[in-house]
């Protein structure tokens, strides 16, 4: 497999293209995330720099396993109470195809920076369930993004994504979930 | 390989016929960002000709 197979190329010999990548010398390599955020650049001169640039990226922009939390979803939001940046994700799942592929999408390189503000629970989905009474979860996979420091139950939920969605969704669902939230911890 | 080979090459200052010949797909930045903000997929912006500073 070519190493530059996974990324989309642009060769940069114009100004617009320069000013927006703001470059400073020639026979750099620049690399950006799915949201055009730089997160690597480096200067290449020969084929194993070229290579180790490429794989580099790649270690750098990677698939992240979840750390998922331990303990009661009470529990885990009481403790996360104190940290005005994170959410609690509460994760409804099973064992079936669509669960795994909503893990899978937030675990996807793209996704995964989302992660550092996150405390991933998962709840075995149980309709019958307190918790699941509790945040009205009548479907699985359901991902429920919960503001720990707000202790009326209602206000304290900042948004859910209920069913198996594309990628492209996940992302953009966590990017206006904390959008929303950051908003409104400035208020 | 062939591709990473056509970077080096541009990289040491080369634009010879492998590199004008290569089947790297190089995209405009715009069409780049636009994409990569519908898959996820990371950019390589390579700098063959810098019109802000030194080359």
């Amino acid at each position: 497999m070519k190493l530059n197979s996974g990324f989309y190329m642009v060769r940069c010999a114009d100004k617009a293209t320069s000013d927006k990548v703001k470059s400073e010398a020639i026979s750099t390599m620049i690399f950006l995330d799915g949201d055009g955020k730089e997160y690597h650049r480096t200067v290449v001169g020969t084929f194993d720099s070229v290579e180790a640039a490429f794989k580099k990226a790649n270690e750098l922009y990677a698939k992240k396993p979840i750390a998922w939390a331990t303990g009661e979803a009470s529990d885990v939001l009481s403790q996360t109470r104190g940290d005005k940046k994170k959410l609690v994700a509460l994760a409804f799942l099973d064992e079936k195809k669509d669960s795994e592929t909503l893990v899978a999408s937030l675990e996807d390189r793209w996704v995964a920076k989302q992660q550092e503000r996150l405390v991933y629970t998962k709840i075995a989905f149980d309709r019958s369930s307190e918790i699941c009474k509790k945040y009205n979860v009548t479907s699985v996979p359901t991902l429920i993004l919960v503001n720990p420091a707000e202790e009326d139950l209602k206000k304290s939920i900042v948004d859910q994504l209920v069913a198996k969605k594309e990628l492209v969704s996940v992302h953009n669902f966590l990017v206006k979930a904390f959008d929303k939230f950051d908003k409104a911890s400035k208020n | 390989m062939k591709n990473i080979a056509v970077l080096a090459l541009l990289a040491l200052g080369g634009t010879t016929a492998a590199a004008r010949d290569s089947n790297i797909r190089w995209m405009k930045f715009d069409e780049a960002l636009a994409k990569a903000g519908t898959t996820g997929q990371p950019i390589c912006v390579f700098v063959s000709v810098n019109p802000n500073g030194s080359g």
